[in-house]
């Protein structure tokens, strides 16, 4: 640490456990060049307070586990350098939308339940080729296309803190579940067409997104669910469209 | 039960509708004549009663009429499910609503008729 210059963490504090509000604590870290939000609250945990908790584990924006609210956006804390927020004063919560189990760490239960429910996996009737399998499912480059920006999903639920439809209507699948829905449903591999359109066919499903696009603004791995959801949109309308 | 896709459907084309049934009805009642001659019964050609002299321009009327019932109310019942959601509220809600834009249907629909039989009268 250089310690030429220091930053002001607002950091939200909340333990269930012991029946306490949630309040907000104030941390002063010394700055380095390159320094995260995730160097920031690791600073905090080793020198200034080892009660605050945090989740993290790759540091490097593959695993998705530190994801909360850093001044007023969600981001994933070790892809956010304190220097891109220009401004000394950091206010960091918990991710919204989501159960709080303590301090900056979000219950993500109701998010990967609702992953869960779009069968996120390819569905095959073939039964004895799955079972002994004798070849290669073969996609060309133009299929691939069709779907492989959504699969680069690492399941951070940025998306998903995001969505404002999310925060009224705890039924509405989320954009993270619904974009998977549309890349397995766009799969070439897949036959269960018919079955993941009734998964979201009613009334708290994909005809709720209002087309925020807040989803897509906040991926930090460049994903647009706005527009998975509004080509599934168009599938379910207008019919199935991929050869 | 009438599935979610066919509702939205429902609503988007009624969108549609209503952008060219509204454009018919503004056109016929406020373009083709001075407004203080609109706003009179007065019996001529172009005022609003003399519009449904036109037994297409009445019906268009109805369609609007059609076209906003359902878009108004299907989108009332959308914005109050994501408000609050228990099955018990949805079913009151769409109930609600249904009966609701059927009367407003009823009442439009007699009114234009009654409007209609008054211009067939006077013409």
């Amino acid at each position: 640490m250089s310690g030429a210059s220091e930053v002001l963490l607002r950091v939200y504090r909340y333990n269930p456990s012991n029946s306490g509000k949630p309040h907000y604590q104030n941390y002063r870290v010394p700055t380095f060049r390159g320094m995260t939000v995730l160097d920031a609250l690791i600073y905090i945990k080793e020198n200034l307070d080892p009660t605050l908790s945090i989740r993290y584990s790759c540091r490097m924006a593959s695993c998705g586990s530190c994801g909360m609210t850093i001044n007023g956006l969600p981001r994933l804390a070790c892809f956010t350098q304190i220097s891109e927020l220009k401004s000394k004063y950091i206010l960091v919560q918990p991710l919204r939308n989501l159960p709080v189990i303590k301090d900056l760490v979000a219950d993500l239960d109701e998010f990967f339940n609702k992953h869960r429910l779009v069968k996120p996996y390819l569905i095959r009737r073939d039964v004895e080729e799955q079972e002994n399998p004798r070849e290669q499912y073969r996609q060309s480059d133009e299929e691939l296309e069709r779907y492989v920006q959504f699969a680069y999903c690492i399941k951070c639920a940025l998306c998903y803190s995001a969505c404002p439809v999310v925060s009224t209507d705890k039924n509405f699948p989320g954009p993270q579940a619904l974009a998977q829905l549309y890349r397995y449903y766009i799969d070439t591999r897949d036959e269960a067409s018919e079955e993941r359109i009734r998964i979201v066919n009613n009334a708290h499903g994909i005809w709720r997104c209002h087309f925020a696009d807040s989803c897509s603004q906040v991926c930090p791995k460049g994903v647009d669910p706005a527009l998975a959801i509004q080509l599934m949109r168009r599938e379910m309308m207008f019919g199935p469209s991929r050869g | 039960m009438v599935s979610e896709r066919t509702l939205m459907l429902i609503h988007y084309l009624t969108g549609l509708g209503i952008l060219v049934a509204g454009a018919v009805h503004i056109g016929t009642v406020f373009l083709t004549a001075p407004v203080k001659e609109n706003l009179e019964f007065s019996g001529s050609p172009f005022s609003v009663m003399g519009v449904y002299r036109n037994a297409i321009l009445a019906a268009s009327l109805e369609a609007l009429l059609l076209f906003v019932a359902f878009h108004a109310f299907n989108g009332l019942r959308v914005i109050l499910i994501e408000l609050y959601q228990s099955p018990r509220w949805e079913r009151a809600v769409t109930w609600i609503l249904t009966v609701a834009a059927l009367l407003v249907v009823i009442y439009g629909t007699r009114t234009i008729l009654i409007a209609y039989s008054i211009a067939q009268g006077v013409a």
